[in-house]
This record gives C-alpha cells, sequence and structure tokens, in this order.
C-alpha cells in the first residue's frame, strides 16, 4: 500500500496560497483484482486577483476528475477494447484541465504535475516548473521546468549556479490555461524498491537544494514528518513562496 | 515587454462608435487592439468639407492600483511626445493628445492598410520571400533612423502587429508605446511566449542591436509563418527557415539567424549593416553571400558521412538452395543458419566454410537457439528440431499441428515456441518431452520472451499474452491486427509492435498500455532496446529509433522499401536490413548514415553478431558475413 505524507504551507511573504494538492488512492480486493493505484498532483497558481489560487484547484479538480473517470473505470472492469494507452489518458486529461481554465480564468494558469502510480510502474505527467524527484539512497529529478531559466541552462547560456540567482526564475515556458493544445511531458519509469516520490512546488526546490531535500527526507521515517521537516527548513530560508509537497511510499507487492 | 497574458486583457472598447471626443474627433470603427490599448479610426470633424481621417489610441487602465496607473499614464504621455518630435515617412504624425477623466487618448495619422500579422493570418501560403525582404530593407531605415535621433530611441518592440503597409505599400512602424509596463518577479506576468524579445531585454536591457534581434525575430516570423510567441525563446535553431519554407534562399536566412544570434556581438552591428545584406534578397537584388565565418553556428551540419555502398567488401559470403529469411546465430566456432530450402546449415565464422548441413522436411524461417551442445529450431515440417552442434545429427524432434514459424526461447529447462496450431508449447530441453501447452486465440509466430517466472509472445489473433510457467495465462492485451513482431523488455515495460501499425509499451506486470506509438504501416519487425532507446522498422520504410520511457521520436530513417527484419544494435551501431535489399548502418544516438551494403534481394531477416562480424541473410539466397 501507499505511505504518504504531505505540506501544504504559504510560507513567510505571500499572503494566500496559490498552490493545490490532490492525493486520491485506492484498494481492490478479489480474486480478479487490479492492483492498487494512486494519483498524486501538485499544481501552482498564477495570475493576479486570487485568480492563481482558483486555477491550480480547477486544473487539479479537471485533472484528477478526467484520470479517474477514464483510467479508474478500466480499472474497475478491467482492459476493455481500444482501451487507451496511459498516457493517452493522462494527457487528454491535461488538455481538459487546460481548457476549463482556459475558459473560465482567461488571463491565468497554473503548473501542473502529476504522478500515477500503478503495478510497480510510475507514470508522470508535468507542465511547468513544479517538480517530480525520486530520492532514495541519491536525489533523482525526474520532470524538466519549461521555465526561461531552465532552457537557458541547457542551451548553455548560464550555468545552473547562476540559474539560482537569475532574475526571471519564474518566467515559464509553458504553463496549463494558457494556450489551445498544449503539449506535456509524460514518463514512466519503475519503482525503485527503497525510494520515495516526491512532488513538490518552486517554494520547497527553490529554497532547499537536491543535497538538503535527500537529507532532510532521509532523516525521518516517516513521510508526514519528512514533509513537514521540509516546510520547516523552507521557511527557516525565509519561505519566500508557498511550499507544498507530497512524498509517498510504497509498501509491500502492489 | 508585453506579458503573454495579452490577449486576456479583458477590456473592451469603450468607445462607441459614433461618439465624438473633444468635439471633435468622431469614431467611426474600430481598427485595432493590443495589449495596451484599443485603436479607432475617427474622423477630424474641425474639417468638416474634406475627410480627414485620424487614428485614436485609447490607453486601456491597466490597473486598479494609483501608483500603477500613473506609470502607465506617463509612459502613454512619453509615447505622444516623442511621436511629436520624429519627422520620419515611416512614422505616423502625432495631432493630439488629452486625457478625460481616468482615460487617455492619442490622436494621429491615421493608416490606411492593415497590420503585417494581419498580412500574415489572411494570407493562406508563405508571403513572396522578395517582399519580405523589402519591408526589412523599409524597416533597417527607419530604426536607423530612430537609433541616430537625438536623443536616440529604441524601438524595443518591434513585432509584426507593429508594423503597417499603407495603401501605397510603404512600411509605417506604429506603436511607440515603449515603456511598457511589466511587473518583475511576479509569476503572473510571464514574458515566456514573447518571442520576439532578445536575452538581454529579459534583463531589462535593451539597445540598438536588440531592435536588430527583434526584426530578425519577426522576418523569422514572416518567412516561417511559425509564430515565435507560441514557441520557447531563442529556439530559432530548431526551426530551420530553410526546412519550413524551401523558398527562402540560402543568404536570406543567413542574415535573419545573424540578427538572433544570441550574443549581440554577433549580430549585425547596426541597422546599415542589416539593411545592405536584405537588399540582396528584394526584387531585383542581386545575391552576395554573408561572409561565412560571422554567420550563426551550429545548424547541425547534416554532411552524411561517406556512405560508400562498395566500401564495405564481406568477409565472406555463403550461398544457399533457397531465400533465407530467419536469422542466424553465431555460437562457440559455429555460425548457425536456416534457409527456406529446409536445411540448417553450420559454416565456420572465419571463413564461411560448410561445416554440416541438417535437412527438415519444410523451411526454416526463424532463428535457432542453443542449449549446451543442441541446436534447436522450428521448421514449417510442424516439428521443433534438436540437432547436436559438433555432428549435425538429430537429438530428438517434438510434433505440433502446424508449422512452426516461431523462434525457441529457452529458460528454466524448456524449450518455449509457439506453432501456427494456435499453441505455446513448453518442451523439455533435454528429451524434447512436452511439458504443457497453452492454447490461444490464433498462430503463434513471434519469438516468446521469458523473463522472471513469465513468458511473453504476441499472436496472429491480434493479442499479447503473458502467461506463468505452467502455462496459465496471467493477462492477456488486445492490439486490433495481428503481433508477429516479438517483444522485449525494458523499465518495466514489454514493447513489440503490430500489423495495426502501432508500437505498444505495456507495463509488464498488469499489461495495461503504459503508451503507444504509431508508425504509418504494419509492424512485423521485432523491437530491441539500447541506450533506453526502442529501434525497430516498420513497413512504411522506415528504421525508428523511439524513447522507451516517454515514448518521443528520437530520429527516424527513411529506407526504400518496408522495413520487416529486426534490427540488432552492436558497438554503438544499429543495423538492420530493408526490403530494399541494403542493410544499413546507423548511428545509434542520431540514426545517421554510417554506411549500406546492398545484397541481391529484399533483407527481411535480422543479424547476429560476434566482436568481429555480423551475419546476416538474404532472399538472394546467401547469407553475408561483413567485418566490423
Ligand atoms: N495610426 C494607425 N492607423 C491605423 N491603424 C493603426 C494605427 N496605429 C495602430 N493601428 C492598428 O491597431 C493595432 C494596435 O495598435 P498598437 O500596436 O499601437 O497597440 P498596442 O496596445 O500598443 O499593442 P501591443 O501592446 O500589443 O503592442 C495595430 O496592430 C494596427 O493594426
Ligand atoms: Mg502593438
Amino acid at each position: 500500500m501507499f505511505r504518504f505524507g504531505i505540506t501544504y504551507e504559504t510560507g513567510r511573504v505571500r499572503q494566500s496560497n496559490e498552490d493545490c494538492l490532490v492525493v486520491i488512492t485506492s484498494l481492490q480486493q478479489g480474486d480478479t483484482a487490479s492492483p492498487y493505484y494512486g494519483l498524486f498532483v501538485v499544481a501552482d497558481g498564477m495570475g493576479g486577483h486570487e485568480q492563481g489560487e482558483r486555477a491550480s484547484q480547477l486544473a487539479a479538480q479537471t485533472f484528477a476528475r478526467e484520470v479517474i473517470s477514464r483510467f479508474g473505470a478500466q480499472w474497475l472492469g478491467g482492459v476493455s477494447e481500444n482501451s487507451e494507452s496511459i498516457q493517452e489518458i493522462l494527457e487528454s486529461s491535461i488538455l481538459r484541465a487546460n481548457q476549463a481554465v482556459m475558459l473560465n480564468l482567461p488571463g491565468s494558469g497554473t503548473t501542473l504535475t502529476a504522478a500515477l502510480v500503478f503495478s510497480r510502474q510510475i507514470f508522470f505527467t508535468h507542465i511547468g516548473d513544479s517538480r517530480a524527484y525520486l530520492v532514495g539512497k541519491e536525489i533523482r529529478q525526474i520532470t524538466h521546468d519549461h521555465s526561461l531559466v531552465q532552457r537557458l541552462v541547457d542551451q548553455g547560456h548560464i550555468s545552473s549556479e547562476e540559474a539560482g540567482r537569475f532574475a526571471q526564475r519564474n518566467v515559464l515556458l509553458k504553463a496549463v490555461g494558457q494556450v489551445e493544445g498544449i503539449e506535456t511531458d509524460f514518463l514512466t519509469i519503475p519503482w525503485e524498491k527503497g525510494s520515495r516520490l516526491l512532488l513538490c512546488t518552486d517554494g520547497l526546490w527553490g529554497v532547499l537544494s537536491d543535497s538538503e531535500i535527500l537529507r532532510i527526507t532521509g532523516n525521518y521515517e516517516s513521510p508526514q514528518d519528512a514533509a513537514m521537516a521540509l516546510s520547516r527548513q523552507a521557511n527557516i530560508m525565509g519561505g519566500p513562496d508557498n511550499i507544498s509537497a507530497i512524498i509517498v511510499e510504497m509498501t509491500g507487492e502492489p | 515587454m508585453t506579458n503573454s497574458l495579452r490577449q486576456h486583457t479583458g477590456g473592451t472598447a469603450s468607445l462607441v462608435v459614433g461618439t465624438t471626443l473633444e468635439n471633435r474627433y468622431l469614431v467611426i470603427r474600430v481598427v485595432g487592439s493590443g495589449g495596451m490599448s484599443w485603436v479607432y479610426q475617427a474622423r477630424d470633424m474641425r474639417f468638416p468639407s474634406v475627410t480627414r481621417l485620424a487614428a485614436v489610441k485609447e490607453m486601456l487602465n491597466p490597473s486598479k492600483d494609483e501608483a500603477v496607473r500613473q506609470t502607465a499614464v506617463q509612459s502613454f504621455e512619453r509615447e505622444a511626445n516623442l511621436l511629436a518630435t520624429l519627422n520620419h515617412p515611416a512614422i505616423p504624425r502625432v495631432y493630439d493628445y488629452f486625457t478625460i477623466g481616468e482615460r487617455s487618448f492619442l490622436v494621429m495619422e491615421f493608416v490606411n492598410g492593415k497590420d503585417l500579422e494581419a498580412i500574415l493570418t489572411e494570407s493562406n501560403d508563405f508571403l513572396p520571400t522578395t517582399m519580405v525582404a523589402h519591408w526589412g530593407v523599409e524597416l533597417c531605415h527607419v530604426i536607423h533612423y530612430l537609433h541616430h535621433h537625438q536623443p536616440p530611441v529604441i524601438f524595443r518592440d518591434i513585432k509584426p502587429s507593429n508594423i503597417m503597409s499603407d495603401e501605397h505599400e510603404n512600411i509605417r512602424l506604429v506603436d511607440f508605446g515603449i515603456a511598457k509596463l511589466f511587473e518583475p518577479d511576479r509569476k503572473g506576468t510571464m514574458i515566456g511566449t514573447e518571442g520576439y524579445s532578445p536575452p538581454e531585454q529579459y534583463r531589462g536591457e535593451a539597445g540598438p542591436l536588440s531592435d536588430v534581434y527583434a526584426l530578425g525575430a519577426t522576418l523569422h516570423h514572416l518567412l516561417s509563418r511559425r509564430d515565435p510567441r507560441i514557441e520557447p525563446p531563442f529556439s530559432w535553431h530548431d526551426r530551420p527557415l530553410r526546412q519550413i519554407n524551401p523558398s527562402v534562399p540560402e543568404g536570406l536566412d543567413q542574415a535573419v539567424m545573424k540578427a538572433l544570434a544570441y550574443e549581440p556581438e554577433q549580430r549585425f552591428q547596426d541597422m546599415k549593416a542589416f539593411q545592405a545584406v536584405l537588399a540582396q534578397f528584394t526584387e531585383g537584388g542581386q545575391p552576395i553571400v554573408v561572409s561565412a565565418a560571422s554567420v550563426a553556428p551550429a545548424v547541425a551540419a547534416a554532411v552524411a558521412p561517406a556512405t560508400s555502398e562498395d566500401g564495405i567488401q564481406p568477409k565472406w559470403e555463403f550461398t544457399c538452395e533457397d531465400e533465407i529469411r530467419g536469422t542466424p546465430v553465431i555460437v562457440k566456432d559455429t555460425v548457425l543458419v536456416g534457409a527456406y530450402d529446409n536445411n540448417l546449415y553450420a559454416l565456420k565464422p572465419s571463413s564461411g566454410e560448410f561445416i554440416w548441413k541438417y535437412a527438415a522436411e519444410g523451411g526454416l524461417t526463424g532463428k535457432p537457439a542453443v542449449f549446451e551442445d543442441n541446436i534447436i529450431v522450428g521448421s514449417e515440417d510442424k516439428r521443433v528440431h534438436a540437432v547436436s552442434l559438433i555432428t549435425g545429427k538429430v537429438a530428438w524432434t517434438y510434433y505440433t499441428e502446424a508449422e512452426v514459424r516461431s523462434s525457441p526461447t529457452i529458460a528454466e529447462g524448456h524449450v518455449f515456441i509457439g506453432s501456427d496450431d494456435a499453441k505455446l508449447h513448453a518442451i523439455n530441453v533435454m528429451y524434447g518431452r512436452g511439458a504443457w501447452k497453452t492454447e490461444v486465440d490464433g498462430p503463434i509466430r513471434s519469438t516468446p520472451l521469458a523473463s522472471s517466472d513469465r513468458i511473453y509472445f504476441g499472436c496472429e489473433s491480434g493479442d499479447c499474452y503473458s502467461v506463468d510457467l505452467r502455462g496459465e495465462i496471467k493477462w492477456k492485451f488486445h492490439s486490433k491486427r495481428a503481433i508477429t513482431s516479438s517483444p522485449c523488455e525494458g523499465n518495466g515495460l514489454l514493447y513489440f509492435g503490430s500489423v495495426d501499425s502501432l508500437l505498444y509499451a505495456l507495463d509488464i506486470k498488469s499489461g495495461w498500455a503504459a503508451w503507444r506509438f504509431r508508425t504509418n504501416n504494419a509492424i512485423i519487425s521485432s523491437p530491441t532496446i539500447a541506450q533506453g532507446l526502442v529501434i525497430f522498422g516498420s513497413a512504411d520504410g522506415r528504421i525508428y529509433a523511439v524513447d522507451g520511457r516517454s515514448s518521443k521520436e528520437k530520429w527516424h530513417f527513411e529506407t526504400e522499401g518496408q522495413v520487416t527484419a529486426n534490427p540488432l544494435v552492436q558497438g554503438g551501431l544499429v543495423y538492420c536490413g530493408s526490403v530494399d535489399g541494403h542493410l544499413y548502418a546507423l548511428e545509434l544516438m542520431t540514426g545517421k548514415l554510417r554506411w549500406k551494403f546492398l545484397t541481391g534481394g529484399p533483407i527481411t531477416g535480422g543479424i547476429s553478431a560476434n566482436e568481429e562480424m555480423i551475419v546476416f541473410g538474404s532472399t538472394d539466397h546467401k547469407i553475408y558475413a561483413l567485418p566490423l
């Protein structure tokens, strides 16, 4: 089964929390039961006048609702003819979220990073600069930020050190709710035994280095304690932005 | 800089047609809008007997915040004052400026024409490159004027919607609202899709060379029809102009790319220099070459390394009596290959010298498997044969009820092999005794994969099965057409192709589809995985490399016939045969052709390799050994 912990904090500078988290876990027992699955989503909204918090919420909800209605239906009924692949389910669910934000909250946008864990496999979909990590003996960043600064690093124009100080750190190249038919990143990897999945917004990774995240996470046996320790440390570092994270562990066989 | 949320500024035109402003300007219609304003056509009623038209630009109230509003008003005033001091045929004249309550208006010469963004969207095809070059020349002229004005003016916002072509087809620069507001360091103000602005402008520094860049970006957009606002910034090299629009002359492409250099020092150093090059590409202009050394770098040199048809000399060839459709194996000191002439041949790897042959009673189409001193192979005579590697004499045979076109897999002391009798057979590898059979929905021609106590195989019914070591079906996945392609495993996924044109990646534990990748024709070729890439061929004529974790295509290589053969990856190269008769050697990471080798017939079988050579057969009846 899953063991997970979350943190969801405004931080010390912002007035409101524009992030949003969704966690869904499942269980089925029986002769031909499907393996359990979990859906984990973080979103970080943007846009003035409370639009940001509404955008992240609307996107995360719409996305999760779509995934549950498609994937969840298959999960309860077995694999049907012409069934969609998990990539197709995740991508069309993001497109739905994108439409919902464009239609209802024009002018706003949100990041969205989600992990669907099923069988022994993790399926990621991602837009923006929230991140997914696998944290075990080492820490490994799974997602690739869709940000101007990341693009400049990739092109070799600035170093990763400079990136941390770059003025337009929060300029995104892509976000949910900005243009029709957005392209998302998709990736699937097997769950590695003994590792934890971490999803977080830039309020966490922007102030804590990868090695700090690794060290702090490793200090706590319970994912909830680890999540709280991470946000505590981010607040100590000034808490300039909303801090949201989900830490997931898989125990036993799926 | 304008933020990307500009489409949603939300304000509506506040002036109704028929309104008269200042007792003087009668609003006739709305002609345009931008991130900060609405623009109307108006008639100046001071001149009742002649129709004097004016453009009235209304600044949108950008913010409820008083301080922000103040700055906006100031910048609008600055635009008005600046325009009033400029005198150039390409810059509209300013007539008036006034504020009514919270709203500010700028009255200027009406340009009777269209902005370039409108021209571009209204045209269905590429614009003539000579026309775009001509616009470029005129723009260089007016921007040069601005840069040498006292004090110098940096336009900072060159883009198609800020440039108009008037009724005489002269270029007019509109929109001098340069001191655009943006709130730094707040996520809401994304400038990420802006696209026309140079990197230094993102840092708040703009100089004459920034206008060079933005003009380059504008010309790129006009020539390629690809809107840079919806592409990642500075991604010009991902959109090679001439690849998108082949009618762009090479020199024009080079000039645009030079203007778009990331480092300002590498761009044209002033508008005159840019203008001189653009002039060569206007109607009647003389083409000259931009000095190659100064042109922006790294449009990946696509010079293929010498692809010698004849450079590769086979180490040896061996001729059989019929076509070879199967895949050879190299084991110990023997090359083994089954042919359609019913024979299994044993040859010396060093010379191709014949050692022995074993005659079955039907064609051999698969790949032999080796267990200790025995070779196992299936035949169209419905049997599975075990033959001694040393003597070439039969050790045992096993009967199925139909042709065997699947290849054997050996694991856990058993041979697993499919047959056209629609059964998967598990046979004791030592004695040839059947252990169990699993009945499925159609003939099995793919080679089973054995991995962690499961056997995976495709079936002509379109299904892919997972069975345990007792033959019990664990899951079954259905594709629309036959699965002849044999599965391979990686990243916790099972990869195989289907005649329905898709390559599938299934979660190996549950059999659920993780992703699928579409090609343009049947996939019979069996995928292989190397460096995280899934390599396979398709009957659409291509060899593909697809990232196994993200399903993204890394490259494909076009052959001249269907690719039904199985690829082999060895030493950083992909080897694969095609029905066009060639064996291709491609670079694994890029798909670039290293060399190709022509045989006398379609190649449909796979390849084997050792440290020194690769061996494969062709339907020209020959087995070839090529040195590595
Ligand atoms: N003098 C003019 N005569 C006729 N049409 C004009 C004139 N000035 C502007 N327009 C039209 O109005 C559109 C918008 O004008 P302008 O670019 O000045 O607005 P803006 O709000 O500053 O735009 P943005 O902020 O998006 O750059 C132009 O693209 C053009 O089509
Ligand atoms: Mg404009």
